[in-house]
C-alpha cells in the first residue's frame, strides 16, 4: 500500500516536471521563429535568444505576402494538401484492408511488392518521361496521383487493422455484412486515430515538398508556397543580372522566419482539433456507442 | 518628356497584345511599332520561326504569353515556347533551342551529354559585328568552351565585376583603437585586427571582440580570400608561375600565409569559430560587434544603399563602416577573382538541321546584344513603366525600377528578364546605362584584374573525378592547421596527399590545356 | 473463381490502388538499368552502351568508400538505439498523465520545431554550442568545467546529429504512438488496477504489448533507410573539420551530382543501398516474426 502511494504521487510529479523542462528545450527553435518573424530588420539580426520580438511588427508578412505568385502558391499548396491528403487515405485504405484479411489470396507476395516500391525507384529520368506521358507535366494533379502511392503508409495502415479484434469482424460476417460494409461500419470507425495519424502525415508531406514542383512543374501560376517562398529566400548568385543599380538587399532574417510559419499555418490551425483522436478509448468507445 | 515616352510605350504595348491576339494582324502592329527592326518585311510575312527558349537560369519558372514574350513574338515574327531548362528535363531529351548556362564546366557537361550544337566563330562574327568586336579582346574565353577545337558555347564577359571582393572595416572601431588610416598593407591590417581582439573596441569591457572571421564552408575554396591574395596565391586556382601551371592549394606561398593565419589564431585574433561560419554568418557577427573586418562584394559594402552597410545601420544606428582594398603583402593585393568570364549562351543540338532558325535565332541575338530598344525591353521593361534613370531626366547612367516591379518576382510577372541573355551585352550598352558610383567603387577598391585562374575556370578532363574531394583535403588540412590542431609542417604531407589523390594528374591536364589553348 | 467470388469486393478495392502503385512505381522502375550502363542524354534511356558492373567497381573501388560507409552505418546504429525508442518513450510517459490540459499543451509544443527547416537549425544548434556565447558553454562554466568546441571536433558530430534529431523530431515521431495507445481497450487497465497491478506494471504488462506491433512496424521500416542519411541534416552541420565522422554517402552523392548528368554513377550507388536495405528489412521481418511468434511483421 505503501509502495502504490509512493508511485501515485511522486511518478507523476516526475513525469511532470521532466515533460515541462523537455518541451521547453524543445519548442525554443519555434519560439525563435516565431518572434524573429515579428521582429523589424535590426533586431532581427541581433545574435541571441530570441523568446518574443521585443519591437513587434508585421512588416515580414506583409512584405511576404506583397510577392506575386504568393497566393496562387497557397492555393496550389491547400489543394495538393486537401486533394493529395483525400487520396492518400483513400489508396491507403484500399490497398491496407485487403491485405489485412487473413484470408487474402497472395497476400505475402503482395505485400512484398509494395514494399518494393518503397525501396527502389527508377530514377529522375524515367519519372520525368512517365509524367510526360501521362500528361502530368505543368499540372496540379502531377502533385498529388504520384504521391498517393505510399508504400510505408499502407504497410503502417494494415497493421493496424490488424490489431482490430477479429471477433468483431467475424460477428458482423455472420449477421450477413459484406466486407465494404464491414469496412465503413466496423474497421474505419475503430481506426480513426490511424487514419489521423496517416492523414496528418500526408498533411505535412504536402506542405514539405517541392520536389515533384522542381521536376515536373515549370509555370509559375502552378507552383507551390514552399517553391515560391524558396525562390525568395535564394539569394541571386554571381552573375549580378543587369549593370543597373539594382542592389536587391537580402532578404531580411524575419521574411524567412515568417516563411516558415506562413508555410505550416495550415497544420498550426488544425493540429489541436486533430489531437481529440488521440485521446484514450476513443476506440472502443465509438464502437460501442 | 518623361510622360509622353510612358505614354508611348503604353500604346505601344496595348497595340502588341492585340496584335498577338488576333493572329494575322501583324502588319498593322509593324506601323504602329517605331522601334521594330527595319528591312525585315519579307521575313515578317512568312510563317513565324518556333523557338524553344530556354528562359533565364536564374528565373524560377515559365510565365506563359507574358507582354514581353508577345513583343519579342511581334518583332521577330517568331512564335516563341518559354520552357525552364532543368537537370530532368533536358536528361530527358528536352532541349530548348537556346539558353544559358553558367560555366565552363557546365557547357562542358552539357557537350559531353550530345545536346549542343558547335557554333562557327565565323558566323559569330558575320552575325553579331558590334559584339563581336567585343568579345574579340576577351578572345581567351573562347578557349574556355573550346573541346575537341569546336566552339560550343557563346562566351560573355564582364569587365567591372560588382562581386569582387574588398575588406569593409568597422571605422568607429579603427578610430576607437586609435588607427586614423583605414589599413592598406599586410603590416597594418594586422595591426589593425590585434588592436580589434585585444583594446576592447566596443568599449563594453568584456574581451568578447576578435578581429576576423573566415570561413572554412565555402564550396570552392578555403576562405581568407584577400590574406591569401597578399601572398600572391589562391587555394584551388591553377596559377602560372614561369610557364608552368601549379595549383595555388600547394604553393610555398600558401604556406607562409598559413603560418600568419595560424599565428593570428594562437594569440586570439581570429574568431575560433571561422570553422562553421558561412559569409551569413560572418556579416551576421560584423553586425553584432564580434569582429572588426570582413571581406565582402563591392556592390554589398560600398555604397551608402549597400545592403550589407544597411543592415548594420538597422542593428547598429552608431557603427560606422568603410569600404577598402584588400590588404597588400609580400605577394601584393589580391583576393578571389572570378575573372572576365560571364555566363554562357548555348545552342540545342537539333537547330543545327535548321538554318532558317539559326538565321533567326542569331538576330535576335544581335539584337539582344546591340539594340537598345530589345536589352531594355527584355531585361528592364519598358521606360517610365517599370523603370526609368535613377537620376530623373537623365539619358544615362544608373538605372532603377519603378515601385510595384521593383521586386525581380513581379517583373518575372510581364516576363522582363524571362528572356534577357544578361551579358550578351556591348560595352556602349553597358557604359551608357552603367551606375558611375559603383563603377567608381569597383575601379577604386577591387583587385582585378590582378590574376584570375589561369585556364579561366575551364573544366578539365578529370575534374569531376577528383576535384571536390581535393577542395575538402584541403579544407580539412588548412582548418586544422590554422586552429593549431596539427603541427604547419603538417602542410607537406598534405601536399604530398593531394598530389597522390589526384592533384598530380589534375596538373598535368591543367599544363596540357594551357600548352594548348591558353598560352600566348 | 472462386476466390474471386468470394473476395470480389476486396479485390476491386485493391486492384484500384494497386494500380497507382503499378503506374507510378512500377512504370518508371524500369530505370534501374541505367545502372549498369553508360548513360547519355542523347541516346535515352535503351541507347546508351551496357557496361556491367563498372559503376559498382568504381564504387567499391573509392578509397572514400569505406569511411562512408563507416560514418553511415554508425550513424544510423546510434539513431537505431536512441533516436528511434525516444518517441515511443515520450508517447509512453504522457499517456500516464492524467491532465488532459498538461497532455495536450505538450502534444503541441513537442511537434512544433518539425516545421523549423534544418537550415534555421543548425544556424541555432551552432549557436548554441559556440564556445565563447552558446548556452551549453555557459551551463558548463557553472560547473567549472571549460568550454568545448563540439562544432570543431570530429568526436562529437555524430552525438550532436542524433540528438539535435531527437529534439527536433520527437514531438512528430511520437503521433503514431499516441495512436497506438489510443487504441487500447480502457477495460483491460480497469481489470488490471483491480488486479492490484500498479502503475509500471501497467505499462510493462498492458501499454507496452499493446503498441508492439507498430513499434516492430516502424522499425522495420526504418531499417530500409539504413544506409541513407538525413541528407537536409548532415549537410547543415557538417565542416571540413568534421568530415572525417560526418561525411555520409547520401553527402557524396550530393557531390557527385554537383558535376551534371551523373545519372548512371548515382542510380549504381541507389540501387546498393536499396538492395541493402530490403535486406534488412527482410532479415528484421523474419526476426521479429520469429520472436512474436508469427504475430508481428510485415505478413
Amino acid at each position: 500500500m505503501k509502495m502504490k502511494r509512493w508511485q501515485d504521487l511522486i511518478a507523476p510529479g516526475i513525469i511532470y516536471f521532466a515533460l515541462s523542462v523537455l518541451a521547453l528545450i524543445v519548442v525554443y527553435p519555434f519560439i525563435h521563429v516565431l518572434s524573429v518573424s515579428f521582429s523589424g530588420r535590426g533586431e532581427a539580426l541581433r545574435s541571441g535568444f530570441h523568446f518574443y520580438p521585443r519591437d513587434f511588427e508585421w512588416g515580414a508578412y506583409r512584405e511576404l505576402l506583397d510577392y506575386p505568385f504568393i497566393w496562387s502558391g497557397y492555393a496550389n499548396t491547400l489543394f495538393r494538401m486537401v486533394v493529395g491528403t483525400a487520396l492518400t487515405l483513400l489508396v491507403t485504405v484500399c490497398a491496407a484492408y485487403p491485405l489485412s484479411r487473413p484470408d487474402f489470396p497472395m497476400k505475402r507476395v503482395l505485400v512484398l511488392l509494395l514494399l518494393f516500391t518503397m525501396i527502389f525507384d527508377g530514377g529522375i529520368v524515367p519519372n520525368y518521361l512517365l509524367m510526360k506521358e501521362l500528361h502530368l507535366l505543368n499540372t496540379r494533379w502531377v502533385y498529388v496521383l504520384p504521391s498517393a502511392a505510399n508504400a510505408f503508409q499502407v504497410l503502417v495502415m494494415i497493421s493496424f487493422f490488424r490489431s482490430i479484434p477479429d471477433a468483431l469482424i467475424e460477428a458482423a460476417r455472420i449477421d450477413g455484412a459484406r466486407d465494404l460494409r464491414i469496412l465503413f461500419r466496423i474497421v474505419l470507425p475503430l481506426s480513426i486515430p490511424s487514419l489521423v495519424t496517416i492523414g496528418l502525415w500526408s498533411l505535412v508531406h504536402h506542405i514539405n515538398a517541392f520536389m515533384d514542383n522542381l521536376l515536373y512543374v515549370t509555370d509559375q501560376s502552378k507552383f507551390v508556397l514552399q517553391q515560391i517562398v524558396r525562390q525568395i529566400l535564394i539569394e541571386n548568385r554571381l552573375d549580378p543580372f543587369t549593370t543597373a543599380t539594382d542592389i536587391t538587399p537580402p532578404a531580411p532574417e524575419s521574411l524567412k522566419m515568417a516563411a516558415v510559419i506562413i508555410c505550416s499555418l495550415p497544420v498550426l490551425v488544425l493540429y489541436p482539433f486533430l489531437l481529440q483522436y488521440f485521446e484514450k478509448g476513443t476506440m472502443i468507445g465509438s464502437v460501442k456507442g | 518628356m518623361n510622360k509622353r515616352i510612358k505614354f508611348v510605350s503604353a500604346v505601344f504595348l496595348a497595340v502588341s497584345i492585340a496584335a498577338s491576339l488576333l493572329t494575322g494582324c501583324n502588319s498593322g502592329a509593324d506601323t504602329a511599332s517605331p522601334g521594330t527592326s527595319t528591312g525585315e518585311s519579307p521575313a515578317a510575312k512568312s510563317k513565324p520561326v518556333e523557338i524553344t527558349w530556354g528562359i533565364h537560369f536564374q528565373a524560377a519558372g515559365v510565365v506563359n504569353d507574358s507582354e514581353i514574350q508577345k513583343w519579342l513574338e511581334q518583332k521577330f515574327n517568331v512564335k516563341i515556347k518559354p520552357v525552364k531548362v532543368t537537370d530532368a528535363s533536358i536528361a530527358s531529351g528536352e532541349v530548348p533551342d537556346i539558353f544559358m548556362l553558367g560555366d565552363p564546366a557546365n557547357v562542358a557537361a552539357y557537350q559531353n551529354q550530345g545536346v549542343l550544337m558547335s557554333i562557327d566563330p565565323n558566323m559569330l562574327k558575320e552575325k553579331m559585328p558590334e559584339y563581336y568586336t567585343d568579345i574579340e579582346k576577351k578572345s581567351e574565353l573562347f578557349q574556355t568552351v573550346t573541346i575537341d577545337n569546336k566552339l560550343w558555347a557563346i562566351p560573355m564577359f564582364i569587365d567591372l565585376k560588382p562581386y569582387d571582393l574588398g575588406m569593409l572595416w568597422r571605422k568607429d572601431w579603427l578610430d576607437k583603437v586609435g588607427i586614423g588610416k583605414v589599413p592598406e598593407t599586410l603590416d597594418e591590417f594586422e595591426k589593425a585586427v590585434y588592436a580589434f581582439a585585444q583594446k576592447d573596441p566596443d568599449g563594453n569591457g568584456v574581451k568578447d571582440t576578435y578581429g576576423l572571421t573566415g570561413t572554412a564552408t565555402s564550396t570552392w575554396s578555403s576562405g581568407f580570400y584577400s590574406i591569401f591574395g597578399a601572398f600572391g596565391v589562391e587555394p584551388t586556382m591553377w596559377m602560372e608561375r614561369n610557364g608552368q601551371i601549379v595549383n595555388g592549394s600547394i604553393m610555398p606561398e600558401t604556406k607562409e600565409a598559413l603560418a600568419k593565419l595560424r599565428q593570428w589564431y594562437a594569440d586570439g585574433v581570429i574568431d575560433p569559430e571561422f570553422i562553421t561560419d558561412t559569409q551569413d554568418s560572418y556579416r551576421k557577427k560584423l553586425y553584432n560587434n564580434r569582429i572588426g573586418v570582413i571581406e565582402e562584394q563591392i556592390s554589398k559594402g560600398a555604397l551608402p544603399e549597400s545592403s550589407t552597410v544597411k543592415e548594420m545601420q538597422a542593428l547598429n544606428p552608431d557603427a560606422k563602416l568603410v569600404f577598402a582594398k584588400n590588404p597588400k603583402g609580400p605577394g601584393g593585393d589580391g583576393s578571389w577573382d572570378w575573372g572576365v568570364k560571364s555566363n554562357f549562351i548555348v545552342i540545342g543540338s537539333k537547330v543545327q538541321d535548321q538554318p532558317e532558325k539559326l538565321e533567326k535565332l542569331f538576330e535576335i541575338l544581335r539584337a539582344e546584344s546591340s539594340d537598345e530598344e530589345t536589352i531594355n525591353m527584355t531585361s528592364l521593361g519598358v521606360k517610365g513603366t517599370h523603370w526609368d534613370f535613377a537620376e530623373s531626366g537623365a539619358a544615362s547612367g544608373a538605372t532603377k525600377f519603378i515601385p510595384g516591379f521593383e521586386k525581380q518576382e513581379q517583373r518575372d510577372q510581364l516576363g522582363i528578364r524571362l528572356f534577357s541573355l544578361g551579358n550578351i551585352t556591348t560595352q556602349a550598352y553597358r557604359d551608357k546605362y552603367s551606375n558611375p558610383a559603383l563603377n567608381e567603387a569597383i575601379k577604386a577598391t577591387s583587385s582585378a584584374p590582378r590574376w584570375t585562374d589561369a585556364l579561366l575556370f575551364s573544366s578539365l578532363p578529370s575534374d569531376g573525378k577528383y576535384k571536390k574531394d581535393l577542395t575538402s583535403l584541403m579544407q580539412k588540412y588548412f582548418a586544422q592547421i590554422i586552429s593549431g590542431e596539427i603541427p604547419l609542417s603538417d602542410f607537406d604531407t598534405f601536399v604530398a596527399e593531394w598530389k597522390a589523390k589526384g592533384g598530380d594528374e589534375l596538373t598535368k591536364e591543367a599544363n596540357d590545356m594551357y600548352q594548348n589553348q591558353f598560352k600566348k | 473463381m472462386k476466390t474471386i467470388k468470394k473476395h470480389g469486393e476486396l479485390l476491386t478495392l485493391f486492384l484500384f490502388s494497386f494500380a497507382f502503385f503499378f503506374i507510378f512505381k512500377y512504370g518508371p522502375l524500369y530505370g534501374v538499368i541505367i545502372a549498369f550502363k553508360d548513360f547519355r542524354v542523347v541516346d535515352g534511356i535503351w541507347g546508351s552502351p551496357w557496361v556491367g558492373f563498372q559503376h559498382f567497381q568504381e564504387l567499391f573501388q573509392n578509397n572514400e568508400f569505406y569511411r562512408l560507409l563507416k560514418n553511415t552505418l554508425l550513424l544510423n546504429l546510434y539513431q537505431l538505439i536512441f533516436a528511434f525508442p525516444a518517441p515511443i518513450i515520450l508517447a509512453l510517459l504522457l499517456n500516464e498523465v492524467r491532465s488532459r490540459h498538461f497532455q495536450r499543451f505538450i502534444q503541441t509544443t513537442m511537434y512544433l520545431p518539425h516545421f523549423v527547416s534544418w537550415v534555421i537549425m543548425s544556424g541555432l544548434i551552432i549557436y548554441f554550442l559556440s564556445p565563447t556565447s552558446g548556452i551549453v558553454g555557459e551551463i558548463m562554466g557553472w560547473f567549472g568545467l571549460e568550454p568545448v568546441f563540439f562544432m570543431g571536433k570530429k568526436e562529437y558530430f555524430r552525438s550532436i546529429v542524433v540528438v539535435s534529431a531527437i529534439l527536433k523530431d520527437l514531438g512528430w515521431g511520437s503521433i503514431i504512438y499516441f495512436a497506438a495507445l489510443s487504441g487500447i481497450n480502457p477495460e483491460l487497465q480497469e481489470s488490471a488496477i483491480i488486479d492490484g497491478a500498479n502503475r509500471w506494471q501497467r505499462i510493462i504488462r498492458i501499454n507496452i504489448p499493446s503498441i508492439m506491433p507498430t513499434v516492430a512496424i516502424m522499425f522495420i521500416l526504418s531499417l530500409g533507410g539504413f544506409l541513407s542519411a538525413n541528407f537536409e541534416q548532415i549537410i547543415n552541420l557538417l565542416n571540413p573539420v568534421t568530415y572525417e565522422t560526418g561525411d555520409v554517402i547520401d553527402t557524396y552523392v550530393y557531390r557527385v551530382g554537383l558535376q551534371q548528368f551523373q545519372y548512371s554513377y548515382t542510380a549504381a550507388i541507389g540501387l546498393f543501398k536499396s538492395v541493402v536495405g530490403l535486406l534488412l528489412i527482410l532479415g528484421a521481418n523474419l526476426t521479429v516474426r520469429k520472436l512474436s511468434r508469427g504475430e508481428s511483421g510485415l505478413w
